[in-house]
């Protein structure tokens, strides 16, 4: 298999004297699938938001391709990269959030394409290619001059996919991509997501969808209480429910 | 300068002095429309250093707000007109009572403006931050990008009213003797005294400079509105 694409170490993570997670080991290879699952506040959602660096971390490592992101020891003293390295480092992931986050004064084609101009630094015309592209990937092309406030969650959230993969990251991040979302609009989501996983597109979701989880992942992560309780594939986390805790959690899911 | 004869009718005598009124109308915008020009850039920066800077370098800007936001204009005014005025003569610098105004009336709306850059920024959601800083961009872009476009649109409505006050409290320069349309009616009661007739014609005025301004921000605020497309 080689090298893992993502490899974490160690990690542990606390707000003051609030431990979130700690000891948290994880390695994610290129193409795999890896969910995340667990009650609410076991840290899911912190741990992925590490890994793109929106929250800082106190112990541990993580490796993206191979190297080492966020932090450099220095003189024997851990240093937080500054804030140029760090947004470099964070294109490498892409990321969706529970809430959309698209930005509200841009129009959906607008909202993918800043990344490009802003960031990628491409011309207009090939940020525009690329952007419709993945618009119509989603399934929105009749939709890419709508605002946000036009659009339905469903709508929103698929518009954030393809402003996350229009920057072509090596992985993408869900952070409960379908939580926020009315009951029959959650459908549409998870497809698109399915597609992208069918694609070969590295991801590790955090979510509350068992069925989609175990169907999608090649990976299973489950949280519990600060700590990664247990890695496993989806037959073992779902049928074999190999700790204890899973038992009682997957209870709640009737699984 | 005009005809204070006693037998010539009130319209007469204002149509004598529409060069005086023009010239004093003509005070009262570029004062007022400088003053809200360089106090919105003024106010934007030091929003954006209330907002986002270290708590050493915000702490002399926010006394500044607060000391200006605390004080009656008039007073605000007279401290620039004597004090400023006084330091800079000292040190060989006249300025025209124009300037002083100038500087006052900025100082005035600058301190208004930062409040509502500070309150617009730190209304958006963090999590638009957040987006920005996925993509990979840098603070400055999303600020740019992302922030102040939001921010700027929130702030329109109440900066509009913010330049009415300003017009309005341009008045208040006639009691440091600057010939802005004010002090024009006042002498021109002073030799005429149908104080009724010339101040309801300064009135109205007024009203019409604050009227164009309040439509020109609502049919902006149509134009940039992004929340009801």
């Amino acid at each position: 298999m080689g090298e893992p694409l993502l490899k974490i170490s160690n990690l542990g993570k606390s707000f003051g004297s609030v431990k979130v997670f700690e000891n948290a080991d994880l390695d994610v290879y290129e193409g795999e699938v890896v969910s995340i699952i667990g009650s609410s506040g076991s840290g899911k959602t912190t741990l992925l938001r590490c890994i793109n660096l929106l929250e800082q971390f106190q112990e541990g490592i993580i490796w993206l391709d191979g190297n080492e992101v966020g932090y450099k020891v220095e003189n024997g003293k851990r240093k937080r990269y500054s804030e140029h390295i760090i947004s470099q480092q964070r294109q490498m992931t892409g990321m969706v959030f529970q809430q959309f986050n698209l930005f509200p004064h841009m129009t959906a084609l607008k909202n993918v394409m800043l990344g490009l101009i802003r960031v990628k630094k491409l011309p207009h015309k090939e940020a525009e290619e690329i952007s419709l592209k993945w618009l119509e990937r989603v399934g929105l092309s009749d939709k890419v001059n709508s605002y946000p406030a036009q659009l339905s969650g469903g709508q929103q959230q698929r518009v954030a996919i393809a402003r996350a993969l229009a920057m072509n990251p090596r992985i993408v991040l869900f952070d409960e991509a379908t939580s926020a979302l009315d009951p029959e609009l959650v459908g549409e989501v998870l497809n698109v997501i399915k597609q992208l996983a069918n694609d070969g597109i590295t991801m590790i979701l955090v979510t509350h969808e068992m069925r989609f989880a175990y169907d999608i992942s090649d990976k299973v992560v489950f949280m519990d209480a600060g700590k990664i309780a247990a890695i496993g594939t989806p037959k073992e986390i779902f049928e074999d429910k190999i700790v204890p805790r899973l038992k009682e959690f997957l209870y709640n899911f009737n699984i | 300068m005009f005809d204070i004869s006693t037998n010539t009718s009130f319209f007469e005598r204002f149509w004598n002095a529409k060069f005086i009124i023009i010239d004093g109308l003509n005070n009262t915008l570029i004062v007022s429309f400088a003053a809200i020009i360089l106090g919105t850039i003024l106010g934007l920066i030091i929003g954006l250093i209330i907002t986002y800077g270290n708590k050493y370098i915000k702490l002399p800007f926010k006394a500044l707000v607060d000391i200006i936001r605390g004080l009656p204009l008039l007073v605000t005014i007279f401290i620039i007109y004597y004090y400023l005025d006084f330091i800079l003569k000292s040190i060989g610098i006249t300025m025209s009572p124009m300037v002083i105004g100038i500087i006052a009336l900025t100082l005035f709306c600058s301190a208004q403006i930062s409040e509502l850059v500070r309150g617009a920024l730190q209304n958006i959601p963090k999590q638009q931050i957040d987006a920005g800083r996925a993509l990979g961009m840098r603070f400055y872009q999303i600020l740019k990008d992302i922030l102040l476009p939001q921010a700027l649109v929130e702030i329109l409505p109440p900066w509009v009213n913010s330049a009415t006050e300003i017009v309005k409290g341009s008045t208040l320069l006639s009691l440091v003797s600057i010939s802005e349309l004010m002090l024009v009616g006042k002498q021109l009661v002073a030799r005429h005294p149908k104080a009724l007739a010339y101040y309801s014609i300064i009135g109205l005025i007024y009203f019409t400079i604050n009227t164009i301004i309040e439509y020109g921000g609502k049919a902006l605020e149509k134009k940039v509105s992004f929340v009801n497309k």
